[in-house]
């Protein structure tokens, strides 16, 4: 699924404006004052736009009960909605930065909202004073190091792409989402497509769900990463391996006498290949 | 538990999850509102200046009957 930056902000509208949300903001109103003089999420955000009438020190107070909030109770989208809505320009401005280096605005929200939940989770951030402007840079630092660090192992996959034989590029297995328009795969399909990596290529059903929600369906590994709980670096590194296996299973990347891969499978060092090949009468070869 | 961001926007374009229908309405104003071959949510949201209550209201269209993607 690929969204506009509008879809996104109509998201977050969304979930002010859920069955129960204001039961939600009118059980926060109590426990913090600061909400106090305001009657629906809708009025706090208004406030919180509107800079001329507050001093920052108020606005201050109001995101430390909004990060209060979130950290305390289980409607953690609408406090994350609240928190965005109400800093709308903050996101913006770390917008209009991030998304000349992504294909899509998709992955730019991707990479803004993981960052958003990354400083809503840190309390010591919320305690200094000038937290919107403090957020607008630190969103901004780390959505670009996340997507520096996506760079890079973009760049690692191409070369070991482009070190494959032709046929190999081909596969479907081994192309990065397309930042085009998706085709839109019905949830049997993936997971068809996932068993049979598991089957054919011996992936754990974990490493072939990842592939194919990645490289085949489009979801960004941030949000993967997200709805499992664990953290981007770490998908990311997993899913490198999984491609890594998948190549090295593929039946046609195997040259006419043996690869490293097959060489590894027999319990040798990569160290070792050198030797071996040098060495035509090695039982490894026959 | 991680919000995911997909679910959340995803959600907002369902038309079988529940959206608000701007405005806030009084118990008889309710007639003017409901429409046949929908679902809706009623929740009580404080009162106007004359003490009467205030609703707001909440439409989706039903799951069994919506319409294929």
């Amino acid at each position: 699924m690929h969204y506009q930056w509008r879809d996104f902000r109509n998201g977050l509208m969304n979930e002010l404006n859920r069955p129960h949300a204001c039961g939600v903001f009118q059980a926060a109103r109590v426990k913090h004052p600061c909400f106090g003089p305001f009657e629906s999420p809708g009025s706090l955000v208004a406030w919180m736009l509107d800079y001329s009438t507050h001093p920052r020190e108020d606005e201050d107070a109001a995101l430390r009960a909004i990060q209060s909030s979130y950290e305390a109770g289980d409607e953690k989208a609408f406090w994350m909605a609240l928190t965005a809505l109400g800093l709308w320009p903050v996101l913006e401005w770390v917008f209009c930065r991030v998304r000349p280096r992504c294909e899509t605005d998709h992955e730019a929200a991707s990479e803004i909202w993981a960052a958003l939940e990354g400083c809503l989770t840190d309390e010591a951030f919320w305690l200094e004073a000038r937290i919107a402007k403090r957020l607008m840079l630190k969103l901004w630092c780390k959505a670009a190091r996340s997507l520096q660090a996506e760079s890079i192992e973009a760049r690692r996959l191409e070369k070991l792409t482009a070190a494959l034989p032709d046929s190999d590029q081909n596969s479907p297995f081994l192309c990065e989402p397309s930042s085009g328009e998706e085709p839109e795969y019905d949830s049997g399909e993936l997971k068809d497509l996932a068993s049979s990596l598991t089957c054919t290529f011996r992936l754990s059903e974990a490493d072939a769900d990842l592939v194919v929600r990645h490289a085949v369906a489009g979801d960004s590994l941030a949000d993967l990463a997200r709805e499992r709980g664990v953290s981007h670096s770490m998908l990311r590194q997993r899913y490198s391996r999984a491609i890594r296996r998948l190549r090295e299973t593929l039946p046609n990347s195997a040259g006419p006498d043996v690869t490293l891969s097959a060489l590894r499978e027999l319990g040798m060092r990569k160290n070792e290949a050198g030797a071996v090949s040098e060495a035509p009468n090695s039982p490894f070869l026959n | 538990m991680p919000v995911n961001l997909n679910d959340l926007v995803k959600r907002a374009a369902d038309p079988t999850e529940y959206h608000r229908i701007p405005g806030l309405y009084r118990r008889w104003e309710l007639e003017q509102i409901i429409e046949p071959n929908f679902e809706y949510y009623v929740e009580e949201h404080g009162r106007d200046e004359a003490g009467v209550d205030l609703y707001s209201i909440y439409k989706r269209v039903p799951k069994d009957i919506a319409p294929p993607r």
